[in-house]
């Protein structure tokens, strides 16, 4: 064994590892498509990146073979990246940052105004053309159509309504609410259902209903209450108005009076699996929420309006993602392109079938697909939903909402610990948001 | 040797201590593995039910198909073991050099390299990606591998000092007898340093096959990922099919399972070697 053999096997398996390292890029270098096909007629490839359940894909995928068979001269690769929105945005800050993002992406609504602020959007508007705005629903689209700048195409609206457990009202001898927004009930009325259906003590106490009192999940009570968390154009907090900080006393009690589980109960236990195991009466959550549901076959359960507050106006939060171009996309036009396909009656029809994204956008799709939709509610019921999108109002998402968010939740945990009065809390927030606002 | 000793009293206080102990370390285990048997929603049933009522093999089967599993679980083993090989002689080559070599500006580039390990990962993230992606090896394994391999300060460090304390005299008679610093390299220095590459071994491996952020970053095409992307796919984006999530981690645990029950003793010299924990 002479020192130059071991020499050379260093050397050479070293060489090796660089050179089918090269070898290997060489080849998923052209696949990726950086640059050809610039007008030339050839074949353009836009990346598409997602976060998506496992379960979605189906729909999403399909959307997407819809749009590469109709158009032959692009081809949108689906890439599903694995975790949820943290790890998603994580990934794309890194890309774009990096100047080789995905041309194509799904961003959730409340990440937009990060990236856009940012300038990590690209503009829609110059490659919009004949896009008819009127066709869909506004409450979804004006959020992202702004001072002549559009940066999203909306994906589908979720809203929140109340999810109820059909049984549990009947053992308690509680009349089943009105499925009509402006018949919702009153804060009243929800306090004393909920003091029916809580009984028993310890793990396997029932809970009448669930109070969460994150802004994401809990700003329809202020609404409904003629409160609000920040002021119309953002610029200031409103949380310490004295309607406001009734809501948010109201809320407060609930969980104080035993009928809503703690913020430390459901670090142990996920509300939707508190839901599901029969254990909770009433949970305020999203219409994300369906496809998990519509699993449950041991008791009979429902979906009403939220309940309002002294002004007895309907409110509920929408939640309409964003399918977006990324900054650095080299296929700005080809991307819108697909983002129009995307919000077309073709695709929209596609992820109904698939029971994904929400109430479609587009008005003419909602209307006539009411039938194949949330499939586990009755006509009746389904028109919950479908009346919500009329009423919801999107939240006053700012470029530091998640900061605002992280300050928020540190007050108001406390709140829903019962160690800090609700209107103590709303003014000494109202402190530290104004500062944050500024 | 010890098969005819008594079993004194006085060490029963200590297995009961230790037996507690085990159960306490075992049980999230044993958690995990009865989740994953167990139907959707039962899963926070009150009292917990350690062995579920109807067991459900089917959600193995479910986990194994609806996400290519088997292939994350071939990308994730050539990655580990690649690096584990790779940085395995880099830094005992390196580490020999510094210990035992005299060389130019020995300790300013010692401390140099001790100072790299002082920068964060995350510092060094967005630069590296764009120098892999202007050489095009995003979306390969090659990010994951390379660096690693080429930049492993701790175990230079680890092994520089492991060496170090192997004595000269070794070497010298290496030396009169003819080797060179190769050969004294790779037929002292090496064979006396086992239980610290062991060690090293062992921590590189693990370190790999549980990276979770730079695949992340790096990979796109799902065919490409490793066992941690593909076990944080089965988590929705808003609901977790928890018993899905619990079968897929159990399947990617029995190599590591395996590794260990062979491994165990290096396990404990690494320990007790470098005084950190995997």
């Amino acid at each position: 064994m002479s020192k130059l053999s071991l020499k050379i096997a260093a050397v050479s398996l070293i060489a090796s590892l660089v050179l089918s390292g090269c070898s290997s890029n060489g080849s998923s270098g052209s696949s990726s498509g950086s640059s050809p096909g610039e007008g030339s007629g050839e074949k353009v490839t836009l990346r598409m990146s997602i976060v998506a359940g496992a379960d979605e894909m189906p729909g999403w995928q399909g959307m997407v073979d819809a749009f590469n068979n109709a158009h032959p001269d692009t081809e949108i690769k689906l890439e599903r990246l694995p975790g949820g929105w943290g790890e998603y945005v994580q990934k794309m800050t890194a890309q774009i940052a990096a100047g080789d993002p995905p041309d194509i992406g799904r961003l959730g609504v409340v990440y937009m105004p990060m990236f856009s602020s940012k300038g990590q959007l690209e503009d829609l508007t110059p490659h919009l053309g004949n896009f008819d705005k009127s066709q869909y629903y506004a409450s979804a689209l004006e959020q992202y159509d702004q001072n002549g700048q559009m940066f999203g195409m909306p994906t589908g609206v979720y809203t929140m309504a109340m999810y109820y457990n059909k049984d549990m009202f009947e053992e308690a001898g509680i009349p089943l609410p009105s499925s009509d927004w402006n018949e919702a009930w009153t804060f009243d009325e929800l306090r004393e259902a909920a003091s029916k259906l809580t009984k028993g003590e310890g793990p396997n106490k029932q809970y009448g209903v669930y109070v969460n009192l994150n802004p994401e999940r809990a700003i329809q009570y202020l609404w409904s209450n003629g409160g609000g968390i920040l002021n119309e154009d953002r610029s200031k907090s409103i949380i310490n108005a004295p309607e406001s900080k009734e809501a948010l006393s109201y809320l407060q009690s609930l969980i104080q009076d035993g009928y809503s589980p703690t913020p430390a109960d459901t670090q142990t236990t996920p509300v939707d699996q508190l839901f599901q195991s029969g254990k909770l009466g009433m949970l305020i959550e999203g219409t994300w929420m369906m496809p998990g549901f519509s699993k449950i076959d041991s008791f009979e359960w429902g979906v009403a309006p939220i309940p309002v507050g002294a002004t007895g106006q309907p409110a509920t939060p929408n939640f309409v993602d964003a399918y977006v171009v990324y900054k650095g996309s080299k296929h700005v036009k080809e991307a819108t392109e697909a983002l129009k396909f995307f919000v077309s009656e073709e695709a929209e029809n596609i992820l109904v079938d698939n029971n994904i994204g929400g109430i479609p956008v587009l008005k003419s799709v909602a209307d006539a697909r009411k039938v194949d939709m949330f499939e586990a509610l009755s006509l009746e019921e389904k028109e919950v939903w479908f009346q919500s999108v009329e009423i919801s109002q999107a939240l006053p998402f700012t470029s530091n909402w998640q900061e605002l968010m992280d300050t928020t939740m540190k007050k108001l945990d406390l709140v829903g610990f019962g160690r800090l009065d609700a209107g103590q809390a709303a003014d000494e927030l109202a402190v530290e948001l104004d500062k944050m606002l500024e | 040797m010890s098969s005819s000793r008594k079993f004194p009293l006085s060490t029963i206080p200590i297995y009961v201590l230790l037996v507690i102990g085990a159960g306490v370390m075992i049980l999230p285990f044993l958690w995990m593995i009865s989740t994953s048997l167990k139907g959707q929603g039962s899963m926070f049933d009150y009292p917990p039910r350690l062995i579920p009522r109807p067991v459900q093999w089917d959600n193995y089967y479910r986990a194994w198909t609806t996400l290519p599993v088997g292939l994350a679980y071939l990308n994730s083993l050539k990655i580990a073991l690649l690096v584990t090989a790779g940085s395995l002689l880099t830094s005992s080559m390196a580490g020999y050099a510094f210990a035992k070599m005299k060389f130019l500006a020995k300790q300013p580039l010692f401390v140099v390299l001790l100072m790299t390990m002082m920068i964060p990962g995350q510092v060094t993230l967005i630069p590296m990606f764009m120098w892999f992606s202007q050489i095009n090896w995003v979306d390969t394994h090659w990010p994951l591998i390379l660096p690693p391999i080429l930049s492993n300060a701790f175990g230079v460090f680890l092994l520089r000092q492991f060496m170090a304390a192997i004595p000269n005299e070794l070497e010298d008679a290496g030396k009169i007898d003819g080797l060179n610093p190769w050969q004294s390299y790779w037929k002292i220095m090496l064979p006396n340093c086992k239980p610290a590459l062991a060690a090293l071994g062992i921590f590189t491996f693990m370190g790999n096959w549980n990276n979770f952020l730079t695949p992340l970053i790096y990979l796109n095409d799902q065919n490409k990922f490793t066992l941690p992307l593909i076990i944080s796919s089965f988590k929705g984006l808003y609901t977790t099919d928890w018993p899905l999530l619990m079968a897929a981690s159990c399947i990617s645990l029995v190599p590591v399972l395996i590794v260990y029950l062979f491994a165990q003793r290096y396990f404990i010299e690494g320990i007790t070697l470098s005084g950190l924990k995997g």
